[in-house]
């Protein structure tokens, strides 16, 4: 038992966990700042893969990995863009929008897997440029250091300045603080002379972005292949997170990194010989455990504030002071 | 005198009703006028037109001379200095007092960022000048009603604001602090700001306006100088008729107690609505009014006593019944009839029509169901006989209630509340939204469901209504009752406004 412990529990851990968590991070982000905005985005799962596959197309057919973020980016704006046009232009349900592009994503992506690739299921190439990995000269003596330290990518590298740029961007500019009173109070944003629609608008494209970024990184960094609905969940995950962060970026990462945790336990515990179907649903079943003990101390704490009680506890000593002071 | 704002020939049309139809209304530099008239008579869709918040649908208004355009919206209304208070306040509770005032024009350092210092100064000029204290470092949901409303009018007065529309802003004040505000506007009238009063209290109306303009169901009637006005004038001006809505309820109170509460404790969002174990009794055929700023506790005390909440402490009885916790339909068992607090949410089913309403509480009853399936003609023959009995308009009970103006949507919860003859009835604002007329059928519907020999514990904001109706009055103030006083037909108001605001009856 000991031995199986040390074999899972290393300091590798460590640096799968963080590897793990980057992509559900940047899809947390593009919920968070939604949620900010009170635009429901479920979208964030197809945009991840729509991104994926044009990511690894870009790269594989011109060689560029520069190029290939460039567009999934893009890419994801765009859809990102159609969505906010449907649901806030059209006035369409944007529930119903977001599922229609996860489903989308899922068909167009397998449709023309063969077409681009020339097989289906999972593709790999020496021609895929993946995202660069930044390795520190500093570190490379030392086997543990270099494990924590290096072998992280570009999009690994930044993702803590996205988180402090988005939290920075929502609790201390004057676009977040109308960004959020659209989000908490629509009406008294409409009535103070601000354009509802064109912050929700905003949000959404950031999302996009985000989307697009998190696919991009997912198959040219996090692996550098492009495998049939290959996101697997990771965009709902980062929905999980959001909510139990309240939205708040800083929080909801931490949030993710505990789902970025379990995902890499997963893989390794396989290494001792549980069985696989096991360890594949240990994540997921992790992240709702999670979620169930958030909420319910969320609702505990919830309570606790409405809670009258002290003061029915109190009620027959203070009975003569029920009056409070002179006006 | 310059006018500053005139509006003519303005029309407004909403799905069902036409709001304004051929509206007019000017503003002098430096006045104070009152535009008045009763609940739905457009008052409020005519300055929310001239704030930009609705678009109108024909008619002229010009601002300092100059036409405003189609597509005129609430950005413009702030280029051009006007500024509105709403009646429900339009601020974002979880965000501080500061943040309130300044979202929307916001100082700048660095392009981007937020200028918390230079915003303070600001606002201190302000709070200064008027003398309004407000504290910016808190969030707006843990100051009081009042303090809202200074934070509101600040805000105008920051982006501004030489021309202020206040909507109803005495509706949720006490007496004192009603007197402050018109402290406040007069000092602003001397800074040569022009001020629009929306109210249906003639008293205010004729203790601080300059001219007064009356409109009656979307339509002018008509604009008098307040030297020339006297408040029947006014009433009958906004009514079409005279008004008596002195009801005087005559009471033939039982020994027997009906609603017993006993160190009733009940949890809310706000610290300020918690109720901090309150007690009385209401006995048969009495009315107990409970008065008080909304906020105080008043929703939290209805919404216990039908068992929406759970208390968090004491005993609540009905004719000796323990009914503390019990499910609503469980307290409805035991006797509580109840008209409440929001008609859209707890009292009508709006996509259903007026006979499914009215049978409501006893659908699921012989006659109207018989081997699970409902029998239409019993709910048909109930609504008809209910229909003539409360007087609801339309008489038809195919009608939806969302047609229904908002004097006939409370009288089908009447109806059906009072039909019941329950042995306490809950009344929660039961007159709130409601126009003159239906106030009158409604107040002497309630008088008259003592005479089963039923207890009213009739909660409202309304001062007048609980002097009119109730024969003893408790106070709530931050979740404590603190006075009681016997309604003798000679009760101070003043008196009740210092216990509303926590003071004690007798200093």
């Amino acid at each position: 038992m000991g031995n199986v412990l040390s074999t899972v529990f290393t300091y590798q851990l460590v640096h799968a966990a963080i590897r793990c968590s980057v992509p559900i991070i940047y899809a947390c982000l593009a919920c968070s700042v939604c949620k900010q905005a009170n635009v429901f985005n479920m979208s964030v799962e197809g945009v991840m893969l729509f991104s994926c596959f044009i990511a690894s197309s870009v790269s594989y057919l011109t060689g560029s990995w520069v190029l290939a973020v460039l567009v999934s980016v893009l890419f994801g704006i765009l859809v990102s863009g159609l969505l906010a046009f449907g649901s806030i232009k059209l006035k369409a349900n944007i529930v119903v929008l977001a599922i229609a592009i996860n489903m989308l994503a899922t068909a167009a992506t397998r449709f023309l897997m063969p077409r681009v690739f020339g097989c289906s299921g999972s593709f790999t190439s020496k021609d895929m440029v993946p995202i660069p990995t930044v390795t520190l000269p500093i570190f490379q003596d030392n086997p543990v250091f270099t494990s924590l330290f290096n072998g992280y990518n570009l999009f690994e590298l930044l993702c803590p300045v996205f988180i402090f740029v988005l939290w920075f961007m929502l609790y201390k500019t004057v676009w977040g603080l109308r960004l959020r009173t659209v989000g908490l109070n629509e009406m008294c944003a409409q009535t103070a002379g601000i354009t509802a629609d064109g912050y929700k608008v905003q949000a959404l494209l950031i999302a996009g972005a985000l989307g697009g970024l998190a696919g991009a990184h997912m198959s040219l960094g996090y692996v550098t292949m492009f495998a049939e609905n290959m996101v697997q969940g990771r965009g709902f995950m980062g929905m999980a997170a959001m909510h139990f962060g309240a939205a708040n970026p800083v929080v909801a990462s931490l949030a993710c990194l505990i789902f970025g945790a379990c995902d890499a336990l997963g893989s390794r515990v396989q290494l001792v010989g549980i069985p696989s179907q096991f360890v594949l649903m240990l994540p997921y079943i992790i992240t709702v455990g999670v979620l169930v003990v958030a909420m319910a101390s969320f609702a505990r704490k919830e309570r606790r504030i409405k809670s009258a009680k002290h003061y029915a506890a109190g009620a027959a000593k203070a009975g003569s002071k029920s009056g409070p002071s002179a006006a | 005198m310059a006018k500053i704002v005139e509006m003519q020939g303005i029309m407004k049309r909403f799905q069902y009703v036409q709001a304004v139809d051929n509206g007019q209304f000017d503003l002098n530099e430096g006045e104070i006028h009152s535009l008045i008239g009763e609940n739905g008579a457009g008052k409020s869709t005519m300055m929310k037109m001239l704030y930009g918040l609705y678009e109108r649908d024909a008619g002229q208004i010009r601002v300092n001379g100059r036409d405003v355009p189609e597509g005129y919206n609430t950005y413009d209304a702030i280029d051009l200095e006007i500024g509105m208070v709403h009646q429900e306040f339009m601020l974002t509770k979880e965000m501080t007092v500061l943040e309130n005032i300044i979202i929307g024009s916001e100082p700048r350092k660095r392009r981007f960022l937020i200028d918390r210092d230079a915003a303070a100064e600001k606002i201190r000029h302000y709070i200064e000048t008027y003398h309004m204290n407000v504290q910016l470092d808190k969030k707006v949901s843990s100051v009081s009603v009042g303090e809202a409303q200074r934070v509101e009018i600040i805000k105008a007065l920051y982006r501004g604001a030489r021309i202020l529309i206040l909507d109803e802003p005495t509706a949720v004040l006490t007496p004192q602090e009603s007197e402050k505000l018109f402290e406040i506007l007069s000092m602003m009238k001397k800074d040569g700001r022009s001020i629009v009063f929306i109210s249906h209290k003639l008293k205010e109306v004729m203790q601080i306006s300059d001219r007064v303009t009356v409109m009656r169901a979307g339509r002018y009637i008509g604009t008098v100088s307040k030297n020339d006005a006297s408040i029947p004038e006014l009433a009958k001006m906004m009514v079409g008729r005279e008004v008596f809505c002195d009801i005087k309820h005559q009471s033939a109170i039982t020994s027997e107690v009906v609603l017993k509460v006993t160190d009733l404790a009940a949890p809310s969002e706000r610290e300020l609505s918690k109720l901090k174990g309150i007690s009385f009794e209401v006995h048969g055929g009495e009315i107990l009014g409970v008065a008080g700023v909304d906020g105080n506790g008043q929703s939290e005390l209805a919404s216990v006593l039908a068992g929406f909440t759970k208390a968090d402490g004491g005993q609540i009885t009905i004719c000796g019944t323990d009914i503390t916790n019990r499910r609503p339909g469980q307290v409805r068992a035991a006797g509580l009839t109840h008209i409440p607090e929001d008609r859209n949410i707890h009292g009508l089913n709006k996509a259903l029509d007026i006979k499914y309403n009215l049978a409501a509480y006893e659908i699921g009853d012989k006659p109207y169901t018989t081997g699970g399936m409902i029998r239409e003609s019993a709910v048909i023959e109930n609504a008809n006989r209910r229909i003539k009995k409360f007087d609801i308009r339309p008489a038809n009970g195919d009608v939806m209630v969302a047609s229904l103006s908002g004097g006939n949507a409370q009288k089908v919860i009447v109806a059906r509340e009072l039909d019941l003859n329950g042995k306490v009835l809950l009344a929660n604002q039961p007159t709130r939204g409601v126009d003159i007329g239906s106030v009158e059928s409604i107040r002497s519907l309630i008088s008259s469901a003592t005479d089963s020999g039923a207890g009213v514990l009739l909660i409202s904001a309304d001062l007048d209504e609980i002097l009119s109706l109730a024969d003893r009055i408790i106070v709530l103030y931050e979740g404590r009752i603190t006075g009681e006083i016997i309604n003798d037909g000679n009760v101070d108001e003043m008196e009740l406004g210092l216990l509303m605001t926590g003071g004690k009856a007798d200093e």
